[in-house]
């Protein structure tokens, strides 16, 4: 049951997350006034910048699915069963567990569009209308991801059929290559040397542009190095570790520093906007608030942070669900392990405090590591706000803790599949 | 006379309709090594579930060295399997993620004891059962056979009195079960603990000085063996000989950093 209603569940949380998204980016192209060209771009940026935990999510979610089914599919294999039927099956499998979670998915899209309508931009909520895809718009989502599913489980079975003898061993910890830290501290002072140094750009578009090449040298470079930060990190906290959950948690995340790190990486994106656009929108507030605003430009300011608090809350969600469906992979796949461990006399509370702390401690690096740098790099920006608009500041701040507990939510949801494992 | 080490009154456990075990009663002498045998389905893994406290009888006593466990909740008992027993599953379940000498030394730390009070003694054990050189490995990297004494390693490291063992044999070739066995009984009866074992295999079973017989949920025999007391590893011979295979990596495990007498 659980190698179908896990991955049921992770393709239904991509569904919904991504039908609600689309659906809530659609109402700005109903806008038709001279600043809604602007609303559409930022729309794009924050689609972009959810699009990075959604593929992370997907990805975990095809992950699942594939768990387990290459015994199964081997066994067959070794029983008689043709590449060309371990295949079919395969991917028929696959299909129909992505195409029954992803109709789920779009089904509470649309029972929850009532509370995203209340969203508020340009003065009034945004409706629940405006906010549901159309028929036609739900359908193409579901069958996108059922496509891309089976596409995915399709291409993964080339193990399978190549060598069904062949079995995983997790012998060695993974190394943690260091060219890609390497490359990532090389555009972390290019992007710093480009900040410092704005006014040698000439004009104000040169200076924007110089800032945007600048952070998006960042974000890659925060990409590239947090898997590296976290597996140092994780090595020598394993090394300090004095009591069993601190030892566990280290371990874990050694196993694969990457996989960790790809978990929550969103994440690193959403707080480098969060304190970046926080900045930014904090400090307009500031100079609108010296002046008198009328028509849409009103609104301008109090919708971009409404979009940035959204684009935060909504990485965290998706990370979330991300966190939520790997945890409760990775309790049913060591059942056998929790259940001895359980029978050893160690208490439940030690399984779950290692797990967590296996999920929380990239999570608190991601989002803190990334925060700091966009402080870093955009400390006058940062400053000022701090200085002149804290409470705006901390209003978009704050949307960061509102992620970190739903992930300890994601969290507290699995508990009850470990203790019903561990006491099986 | 002494107190049993563990002493079953009456015992019976039911599962739905299925009658696991079914007014069984024993004792199991201190330091003595006893197999219990039965078919798939007969009742010796809840009897030995049972018996370790793992699992409560739906009537009956089981007693530990005079004191009851099965009338106890389950804190305490998790305590007493923590505190006083050691347990060796059928593939080890030691965690994928940890190093040997981490996997033994959790067992130490489980009750309490920093990691760095814990690494020696888990050292010790490791050595003891011919894995000097192999601390830092991955269970991954180990034989089966390696694995196996890891697994015994982490069963006896905390001075368990009772070490109970589900089918230790069960995934290994009969060379390998033979090595692992010996492991088994020299760490345990030889140091005057006690032994209990599940297991279907009758070459096992014979290794052991007591072999009981289980079907339907209940003893339907009962014998001595005639097993020649197991011999402790001699502690010179481990230095110069040891007696099982060791691995041909030369490693030295660092001893524990001190500052100002504390461990760091």
């Amino acid at each position: 049951m659980g190698s179908i209603l896990l991955p049921a569940v992770a393709f239904m949380c991509v569904t919904a997350l991504l039908a609600i998204v689309l659906g809530g980016a659609q109402s700005f192209w109903s806008y038709r006034d001279e600043l809604a060209g602007l609303y559409q771009a930022f729309t794009v940026i924050a689609l972009v910048l959810m699009g990075v935990p959604l593929v992370s999510l997907g990805a975990a979610a095809a992950k699942l699915m594939a768990r387990g089914r290459d015994h199964r599919l081997a066994t067959l294999r070794l029983l008689g069963a043709t590449a060309s039927d371990t295949s079919a099956l395969a991917v028929l499998e696959a299909g129909v567990i992505a195409l029954l979670g992803s109709i789920a998915g779009a089904l509470v899209a649309v029972a929850v569009s009532p509370l995203i309508g209340l969203i508020h931009f340009r003065g009034t909520s945004l409706g629940t209308a405006s906010v549901l895809l159309p028929a036609w718009g739900s359908a193409a989502v579901v069958l996108a991801v059922t496509l891309i599913a089976t596409v995915s489980a399709a291409l993964s079975l080339r193990r399978v059929n190549i060598s069904p003898l062949g079995v995983a061993l997790k012998q060695q910890a993974p190394a943690i290559p260091w060219l890609p830290a390497l490359i990532a501290v090389i555009g972390l002072i290019v992007a710093s040397l480009i900040t410092g140094n704005l006014s040698a750009f000439g004009g104000v578009a040169a200076i924007i542009a110089a800032v945007g090449i600048a952070l998006t040298i960042t974000l890659f470079a925060i990409d590239m190095i947090g898997a590296w930060v976290l597996g140092m990190t994780a090595r020598r906290q394993a090394r300090r570790a004095q009591k069993p959950a601190q030892l566990l948690a280290a371990r874990a995340i050694l196993e694969s520093p990457r996989a960790a790190w790809r978990q929550v990486s969103g994440v690193a994106v959403a707080s480098f906007v969060a304190v970046f656009a926080g900045a930014g929108v904090s400090l307009l507030g500031v100079m609108e608030s010296s002046g008198e605003q009328i028509g849409p430009e009103k609104y301008l300011v109090s919708d971009i942070r409404t979009g940035v608090i959204i684009v935060v809350v909504g990485t965290f969600a998706m990370v979330a669900c991300t966190v939520g469906v790997n945890q409760a992979a990775q309790i049913v796949d060591r059942a056998d392990i929790s259940r001895s461990l359980g029978i050893m006399g160690a208490p439940l509370e030690l399984q779950d405090s290692a797990r967590k702390q296996a999920a929380v401690k990239p999570l608190l690096l991601a989002s803190l590591g990334s925060a700091g740098l966009a402080a870093f790099f955009l400390f006058p920006m940062v400053g000022g706000a701090l200085l002149f608009a804290p409470l705006s500041l901390a209003i978009v701040l704050s949307s960061v803790a509102i992620g970190f507990a739903l992930v300890l939510l994601a969290l507290r949801a699995t508990k009850p599949l470990l203790l019903r494992v561990a006491s099986a | 006379m002494n107190t049993p080490a563990l002493q079953a009154s009456l015992l019976t456990k039911h599962y739905g309709s299925t009658r696991a075990l079914d007014g069984v009663s024993l004792e199991i002498a201190p330091g003595s090594s006893t197999a219990i045998m039965g078919a798939s389905g007969s009742g010796k893994t809840t009897l030995l579930h049972v018996l370790a406290g793992i699992l409560l009888p739906d009537s009956g006593t089981v007693m530990f060295e005079g004191t009851s466990i099965s009338s106890v909740g389950d804190r305490e008992r998790s305590r007493l399997r923590r505190d006083q027993f050691g347990f060796v599953f059928q593939q080890g379940l030691l965690l994928p993620e940890l190093t040997a000498i981490e996997n033994v030394a959790l067992a130490l730390m489980l009750q309490g004891r920093s990691k760095n009070e814990s690494i020696a003694p888990a050292a010790h054990a490791l050595a003891t059962l011919g894995l000097a050189g192999l601390e830092d490995r991955r269970i991954g990297e180990l034989s089966g056979g390696q694995a196996q004494r890891v697994a015994i390693a982490r069963a006896q490291v905390t001075g368990a009195r009772v070490v109970f063992a589900d089918e230790p044999t069960g995934a290994l070739d009969s060379t390998t079960s033979s090595e692992v066995i010996d492991a088994l009984l020299a760490s345990t009866v030889s140091q005057g603990r006690t032994l209990v074992m599940v297991t279907h295999d009758a070459t096992v079973a014979a290794r052991c000085q007591r072999v009981i017989s289980v079907r339907d949920g209940r003893i339907v025999a009962d014998s001595l063996t005639h097993a020649p007391q197991p011999q402790p590893p001699h502690p010179a011979a481990q230095m110069q000989q040891p007696t099982y295979p060791t691995a041909q990596v030369q490693h030295t495990y660092p001893a524990v950093q001190t500052q100002n007498g504390v461990a760091r």
